[in-house]
């Protein structure tokens, strides 16, 4: 499955082939997920717009200033363990 | 629904609320209600052609489309920010922002272009330090002083402006003129008062990012010199605010900080040196826009030959329309919610193990107990198959001392403060963005949360009975938990009958089964009244939660499940029970028979005057007495209630509901209200009631949510 092996997390065998991905909010809340590397990123985007309550049209993850493609996966961003995504809130801009 | 009557009133009123900035708007957000200033560009020329329903989340277009690791895309949420008089927003600018790198910038141009979200980040903490380890890695693969230009729009309260960074790598007094390092700020609007803010964090941001990737490294491959420390100052970077023309309006600024950078790009010497107002003239912006949207038009056809171009979709009314969470996001969660729930501790252990979580560290005796029960249950086959799934973990400063919670609390104890969403809106709600909060909040989720909600309570009130409908996919998971959960559900579910509005009666009234048998039993006949009632049970589970301990975590289970949709329904269907302090729905006989004969007798005397004292009379009922006398107020003001919500689901099951009521006759017999309610055609005045009496009991609403809490 995957060739990268995070060996970060001993604990568990299945570990291997995943890791642990941090999604950081504008407000400063931090949420964890696990993650096999080979799954879509859009379950985490999900998940994380649900647990906080936030529309998905309305926030952009960004992987190291970079937007993912939900359908991609950690694989393809070459992310490791403990890497951090951020969900960054629609900006608008007109100046009153 | 209530939309679908507020579509149909719409016409009418058009004439006196809207003032159209144009005519050829297109998309009209249709589920946004109080679109009464017409910023959607709704004209009563636009009803003439026929509507096209989408979604707003359609993906409209990616860009770059052949790279797809970090598109754009485009969505059809973002089509109505190109509209005139809309803001901008950041997929759209940093769409174009691509677009004019790969289309305007020469190839021997070295050109960098930050999106809209570094300076946020950069900014958002306290000192520049901090902040540059936020976005240190943004510029991983590139040497910024390498570059030419560096392109960094900046969105602050609610205003689109640039900073481009020249040259940063030169030695100002060993480059000539036209390549000297300097900062300059395009500014539609002129702002001098941010001038300094932004040129310290920028140049404090190039002095960190000198150091982290400069300093003490070869000048060139093989030689001996190294970098020298390099700190910008005003001096070797100046900051200049090139006089460009400006924005007349209140939305362009957008719009204008693209056309800066295009023009830039196009000609980059004149833009450094363009110090005259006349860089271009402001009558070309509104093209902008439209040159905008048939750009993306234009992509979407290339990308997606079958769909429909621009002039195709200009003869249609589009209505964007909120999709149904249910079917997609709901399986997908609860299975979430509960691998959270089963991995939640290991997770929280390995997070310790890595060192990430100190305060973690004092529970972790609970959290080994904690694993061990966990692999007797993560034995069965499921949880493997879950294991493929994200696994969800919390990790929030606030809460930790969810760790003492059972199982099945933590599960949702996780995803603790239902304040964040409400703190993520507030945070959008600034008074410009309070239409797109209002289309994102109220009209999509609201509704659709509503419905969810309906679904949901139906669903579960009538489990006995009836298979969950509306959860297509639920994993089987839920189910285990649902054992747990039912009675919860029964509990709110009578609880929520004798429930009199929050204020009136402050300790929750101990449930009466016979009651809840009731209430299962009327609960499929009453189906579209039950959304309404079923928010108050919630809040008065939430309100008895705390007094009972451990059986609340099942209420709590719900609630958190549905924190999310909570916040919007708080506003919308408290409100009417805590205005008239209503019990929706009559548990009892007797209760309607002591309050009819009350009500009768008063009735036949003042009819009109009982009109008026009807919601002070029943307040004074309700608080005064306990669970009878309430219930039998609350179904004469669930009479009132109905008329409300009729108006909004034009619905004849709510009419037989109240049927269903002995009350319904009374009241019918006082009151002339309940004939127009029975007659149902009266739309427009009740309409009106409606919202104005969901905005003023938002207010109280909130108000006794925050005094619960």
């Amino acid at each position: 499955m995957s060739t990268k092996e995070e060996p970060g997390v001993p604990q568990e065998k299945k570990e291997e082939e995943q890791i642990n991905l941090r999604v950081a909010n504008s407000d400063g809340s931090e949420v964890y997920f696990k993650i096999k590397k080979t799954t879509p990123l859009k379950k985490l985007c999900d998940a994380f717009c649900q647990r906080q309550g936030i529309n998905p049209n309305s926030v952009r993850f960004l992987f190291e200033g970079q937007r993912i493609n939900p359908d991609r996966t950690p694989k393809d961003y070459n992310m490791e363990n403990e890497d951090q995504l951020d969900c960054a809130i629609e900006q608008q801009g007109g100046s009153f | 629904m209530g939309k679908l009557v507020e579509e149909k009133m719409y016409p009418e009123t058009a004439p006196a609320t809207t003032k159209t900035r144009s005519n050829k708007a297109r998309e009209v957000i249709d589920n946004l209600d109080n679109d009464e200033y017409g910023v959607y560009g709704r004209d009563r020329g636009e009803y003439s052609k026929p509507t096209k329903d989408v979604y707003p989340d359609e993906i409209m277009m990616k860009y770059p489309y052949e790279t797809d690791e970090s598109q754009i895309t485009i969505i059809r949420n973002d089509m109505a920010r190109l509209k005139d008089g809309e803001f901008l927003n950041d997929s759209i600018i940093e769409f174009y922002m691509r677009y004019i790198k790969d289309r305007y910038v020469a190839k021997d141009l070295k050109t960098f272009f930050f999106n809209s979200f570094f300076f946020k980040r950069l900014t958002d903490k306290r000192n520049i330090q901090d902040g540059y380890n936020e976005v240190k890695k943004w510029s991983r693969n590139e040497d910024l002083f390498d570059k030419d230009f560096i392109f960094i729009p900046i969105n602050e309260h609610l205003h689109w402006s640039l900073v481009i960074v020249c040259y940063p790598g030169n030695d100002p007094e060993k480059s000539k003129p036209d390549y000297q390092p300097q900062l300059l700020y395009f500014d539609s609007l002129f702002k001098k008062s941010t001038h300094d803010s932004y040129s310290k964090k920028i140049r404090g941001y190039l002095t960190h990012e000198w150091k982290h990737r400069k300093l003490g490294k070869p000048l060139k491959e093989g030689s001996e010199d190294v970098f020298q420390e390099k700190i910008f100052t005003e001096d070797n970077l100046p900051f200049l605010a090139p006089h460009v023309p400006n924005q007349s309006n209140y939305y362009d600024c957008g719009v204008f900080l693209l056309h800066y950078i295009e023009l830039f790009c196009k000609a980059p010497k004149r833009g450094i040196q363009s110090e005259n107002p006349a860089w271009f003239r402001t009558n070309e912006i509104p093209k902008k826009r439209k040159m905008l949207k048939s750009l993306i038009y234009k992509l979407r056809k290339e990308q997606n030959p079958n769909a429909d171009s621009e002039e195709e979709e200009d003869k249609f009314r589009l209505v964007i329309v909120t999709r149904n969470p249910i079917p997609e996001s709901q399986p997908d969660t609860s299975s979430l919610e509960i691998l959270s729930s089963l991995e939640y501790r290991t997770a929280m252990s390995i997070a310790q193990s890595n060192g990430q979580d100190k305060i973690e560290e004092e529970k972790q005796e609970d959290i080994e107990e904690a694993e061990k029960e966990k692999k007797k249950k993560t034995s069965d086959k499921e949880d493997e198959e879950e294991d493929d799934d994200v696994k969800v973990n919390k990790k929030r400063v606030t809460k930790k001392d969810d760790d003492h919670c059972t199982e099945d609390e933590i599960s949702f104890s996780d995803r603790d403060s239902p304040d964040t969403p409400t703190s993520n809106n507030n945070e959008i709600i600034t008074p410009a963005t309070r239409r797109i909060v209002a289309k994102n909040t109220d009209s999509s989720s609201s509704d659709n949360e509503n419905e969810n909600l309906v679904k949901k309570f139906e669903s579960k009130s009538t489990r006995e009975s009836m298979s969950p409908p509306p959860p297509t996919s639920q994993p089987k998971e839920k189910e285990k938990k649902g054992d747990g959960m039912e009675i919860d559900d029964t509990q709110s579910s009578f609880e929520f009958e004798f429930s009199p509005p929050p204020k009136p009666r402050p300790s929750p009234e101990p449930p009466v089964k016979p009651a809840a048998g009731l209430k299962s039993k009327q609960s499929p006949k009453q189906k579209p009244a039950e959304p309404f009632t079923k928010p108050p049970a919630r809040y008065q589970s939430s309100s008895s939660s705390a007094s009972s301990c451990s059986e609340s975590s099942g209420d709590d289970n719900e609630k958190k499940k549905k924190k999310s949709s909570t916040t919007t329904k708080r506003k919308k269907p408290e409100p009417k029970t805590t205005k008239k302090a209503v019990s929706p729905p009559p548990s009892s006989e007797s209760e309607p028979s002591s309050s009819s004969s009350e009500s009768s007798s008063e009735s036949e005397d003042d009819k009109k005057k009982k009109k008026k004292k009807k919601k002070p009379t029943t307040t004074i009922r309700s608080s005064g007495s306990k669970s009878k006398d309430a219930n039998s107020d609350g179904d004469e003001d669930s009479d009132g209630d109905i008329k409300i919500r009729e108006d909004k689901p034009p619905t004849p099951p709510n009419i037989t509901t109240i049927s269903d009521d002995d009350d319904d006759n009374n009241n019918g017999a006082q009151l002339t209200k309940p004939k127009s309610r029975n007659g149902k055609p009266v739309p427009p005045p009740s309409k009106k009631l409606t919202n104005i009496d969901l905005s003023d009991m938002d207010a109280e609403l909130e108000e006794d949510f925050k005094k619960k809490k």
